[in-house]
C-alpha cells in the first residue's frame, strides 16, 4: 500500500529551450542558435564581442560616434546574416570583418565630406596615462591599412590567420603590415631609440 | 630597429587593452534586432538538385517533339508563302496566310474562300480530283497545274463579291 503512493506525480512540461541560460556554449553553438533566430543567443554575442568590436572600430575610425555607428550598424547586419553563416571562418573574425567593414564605409564617407574628428581619447584605467595617450595618438597616425592590422593582432590578440581571414589578406602581408606598424610606432613613440 | 623594439611595441599595445562598448550599445543593438521582422531560412526540398537535371531533360524533349513537327510541315511554310502581290494577278494575302501550315500536308495545300458556284465548276473539270465534305471542297491537281490553279483560285477568291462561299482546300497530288 505504502508503495502506491511512491508514484511520481505528473511533472510539467519542460520550458521552452529559449528559456534556457545561453552563456555556455562556443561562439559557434551560439551563432547557430542566433541564426535560427533566437535572440538571446544574440544577445549573449553581443555582451561577449562588443568591447573588442567597438575597440577594433574607434581605433579605425578614430571617432567614438563612427564607432558606435559601425558596431550597431555590423551587429543588425550580422543578425540579419546570421542564417547564412555556415561557419567558414570564426564567428568572432566573420563578425570583425562585417564591423571592419562599416568602419571603411565610415572612412570613406568622412574623406568626401571631411569633419573634424573630436576625439583621440584614451579611455580604459591604465596606470600611465600619458603613455597610453602618446601610444594611442601615434596609433592614428600610423596609415589605416597598417593601423588596422596592429589593432586585430596586437590589442585585440588575434593570430595573424585570423587578421589574414577578416582582412582578406595573405598571412604573409599580415606578417609584413604589422611589422611596419609596429616600426612606425617606435619611431614615432621613440625616435632617439631607433634612430 | 631590434625586435626588442618590436616586442616593446606589441606588448605596450597589448596592454593599451580595449575600449569598453559604451553604455546602451547593447540596449541599442536588441531593441534594433527585436524590432526585425525575421525571415527564416526556407528549406530547399530533398529534389532541389535535381531541378536543373529535370528542367533540361524538358527542354531536350520539347525541342524533339518541336522538331519533330518541323520535320512533317517544314516545307509547308515555304512553298504557301512564296506567292506575290502585285496588280498583274499576284496570289492574295488572305489565303495565303490561311495556306501556311494550315493542313500539314507538305506544303501542298492552300485555303480559299470562293463562290460556291464556281467552286463546284472548278471541281468538275477533268484534270483534278475533288471530295466534298460539308464545309469544304478539296481539290486535288497534279503537281505541273497545282501552280496555275493556286493562281486561279486565289484571283476568284478576289474577285469573290459578298455572300455565300464555300470553302476550296488546294492539295497537290504527287
Amino acid at each position: 500500500m505504502q508503495q502506491a503512493f511512491a508514484f511520481p506525480l505528473p511533472r510539467a512540461a519542460r520550458v521552452a529551450p529559449y528559456h534556457e541560460p545561453v552563456q555556455i556554449g562556443s561562439d559557434e553553438a551560439l551563432a547557430r542558435r542566433a541564426g535560427r533566430g533566437d535572440e538571446r543567443a544574440f544577445e549573449e554575442l553581443v555582451v561577449r564581442h562588443q568591447d573588442k568590436l567597438y575597440t577594433l572600430a574607434l581605433r579605425v575610425t578614430l571617432s567614438e560616434a563612427d564607432a558606435y555607428d559601425c558596431v550597431q550598424e555590423g551587429l543588425i547586419a550580422a543578425w540579419r546574416a546570421l542564417p547564412r553563416f555556415r561557419g567558414d571562418a570564426r564567428f568572432s573574425t566573420w563578425m570583425y570583418r562585417i564591423v571592419l567593414r562599416k568602419a571603411y564605409d565610415a572612412i570613406e564617407r568622412r574623406r568626401r565630406t571631411p569633419e573634424p574628428v573630436e576625439e583621440l581619447r584614451a579611455v580604459a584605467p591604465e596606470t600611465q596615462p600619458e603613455t597610453r595617450l602618446d601610444l594611442i595618438a601615434a596609433l592614428a597616425g600610423l596609415d589605416p591599412d597598417f593601423r588596422v592590422v596592429a589593432v586585430a593582432c596586437d590589442i585585440l590578440g588575434m593570430s595573424m590567420e585570423d587578421a589574414g581571414t577578416m582582412l582578406e589578406l595573405p598571412t604573409g602581408t599580415i606578417k609584413s603590415r604589422l611589422h611596419r606598424a609596429r616600426e612606425q610606432l617606435a619611431q614615432t613613440l621613440e625616435p632617439d631609440r631607433t634612430a | 630597429m631590434t625586435e626588442q623594439h618590436h616586442d616593446e611595441i606589441a606588448r605596450r599595445l597589448r596592454e593599451s587593452g580595449t575600449v569598453p562598448a559604451p553604455h546602451g550599445l547593447r540596449e541599442d543593438v536588441m531593441s534594433q534586432v527585436r524590432a526585425e521582422p525575421r525571415t527564416r531560412p526556407s528549406r530547399r526540398p530533398f529534389f532541389a538538385p535535381l531541378l536543373p537535371y529535370a528542367a533540361a531533360a524538358a527542354l531536350v524533349v520539347g525541342l524533339i517533339i518541336a522538331f519533330a513537327h518541323l520535320g512533317g510541315g517544314g516545307s509547308g511554310s515555304s512553298s504557301a508563302g512564296g506567292g506575290t502581290t502585285g496588280a498583274g494577278g499576284g496570289v492574295s494575302q488572305v489565303p495565303e496566310r490561311q495556306a501556311v501550315g494550315a493542313l500539314g500536308d507538305q506544303g501542298t495545300a492552300a485555303r480559299f474562300s470562293l463562290n460556291r458556284y464556281q467552286a463546284l465548276k472548278i471541281a468538275d473539270e477533268p484534270k483534278v480530283t475533288a471530295t466534298r465534305t460539308p464545309k469544304a471542297i478539296v481539290i486535288a491537281v497534279p503537281k505541273s497545274l497545282y501552280a496555275d490553279y493556286r493562281k486561279r483560285l486565289a484571283r476568284l477568291d478576289r474577285r469573290t463579291p459578298q455572300g455565300p462561299t464555300i470553302r476550296v482546300i488546294l492539295r497537290r497530288v504527287p
